[in-house]
């Protein structure tokens, strides 16, 4: 089960809202690789896995993606307070704000809605296992570019923090894999070791 | 402290407390992580009394007080709760 704890895992507090930065970010939200995904992809993962180590791994990554999520959640409202019509237009907003006004709604930068097909959930821990390192990476570079983009140190801060956090992440499942490899049967070296049978 | 202060102090222990879980489901078995993680949590929870007492509840269970507190603004993602 879960709780609910009344505080994000790092603060965001914004002083100037900016809604160009707010429809770039909210691709971490939304987006192919955003923290939804990843929350998705590790609480999924989780019952196919064999080895306790790599339950507890899935379970407490996937719990700390859902405060990304939530702190995403939390710099894209922030940037979107207090808006007028003309800022609206100008920055771009607009094909946001049409659908949505300024509620926060999961979608990619690009505009299209979440997509589960951004995650996979393949029974298999090698499989898994090389998926969540790729998604670590992939979320990495979004926040890298998100960095090339964004000149804002209040933005900056949260979002080095949790691009660092990817890197956290990155280190852990190659444990994890690494943990797993040991315990192939030793003459399958190739690595191709099906969980299912 | 005042609010953010003791909000900033009370969120490190708890991150260095988090980091060190996660390195332990990996390394189950290494003392001195464990020894680490402990001390995190210890501090974690004593800033974490502290800003209860002072700031209302984090947690619904913890809001046993009159009124009832846990509705209370601001939430987390409000500039003015960071």
């Amino acid at each position: 089960m879960f709780h609910y704890e009344k505080k994000l895992q790092y603060p965001v507090n914004i002083k100037n809202p900016n809604p160009k930065m707010a429809k770039i970010i909210i691709t971490q939200y939304g987006g192919p690789d955003g923290e939804l995904g990843a929350s998705l992809r590790y609480l999924s993962q989780r019952y196919s896995m064999p080895y306790p180590e790599l339950k507890g791994l899935l379970t407490d990554i996937g719990t700390e993606e859902l405060g990304h999520f939530e702190m995403i959640g939390a710099i894209v409202y922030q940037l979107t307070r207090n808006l007028n019509i003309d800022q609206i237009k100008a920055s771009g907003f607009d094909s946001y704000f049409v659908d949505h006004t300024t509620g926060i709604y999961t979608v990619a930068a690009s505009g299209s809605p979440f997509d589960a097909f951004s995650y996979a959930s393949k029974g298999d821990v090698l499989t898994d296992l090389h998926e969540d390192l790729a998604a670590e990476q992939k979320a990495r570079t979004t926040y890298d570019n998100i960095l090339r983009l964004c000149d804002d140190p209040d933005v900056i801060e949260p979002i080095k923090f949790l691009r660092q956090r990817e890197v956290i992440h990155y280190q852990r499942f190659g444990e994890g894999l690494a943990l797993a490899t040991e315990r192939l049967d030793a003459r399958n070296f190739y690595a191709f070791n099906p969980s299912f049978d | 402290m005042d609010r953010k202060q003791l909000l900033w102090q009370m969120g490190a222990e708890q991150f260095a407390a988090f980091d060190v879980q996660l390195y332990l489901d990996t390394h189950p078995h290494d003392r001195s992580a464990l020894h680490l993680f402990h001390s995190y949590h210890r501090n974690h929870q004593r800033y974490k009394r502290e800003y209860e007492a002072k700031f209302g509840p984090l947690s619904a269970d913890a809001a046993i007080n009159e009124p009832w507190r846990w509705v209370s603004d601001p939430w987390p993602w409000e500039r003015e709760a960071n």
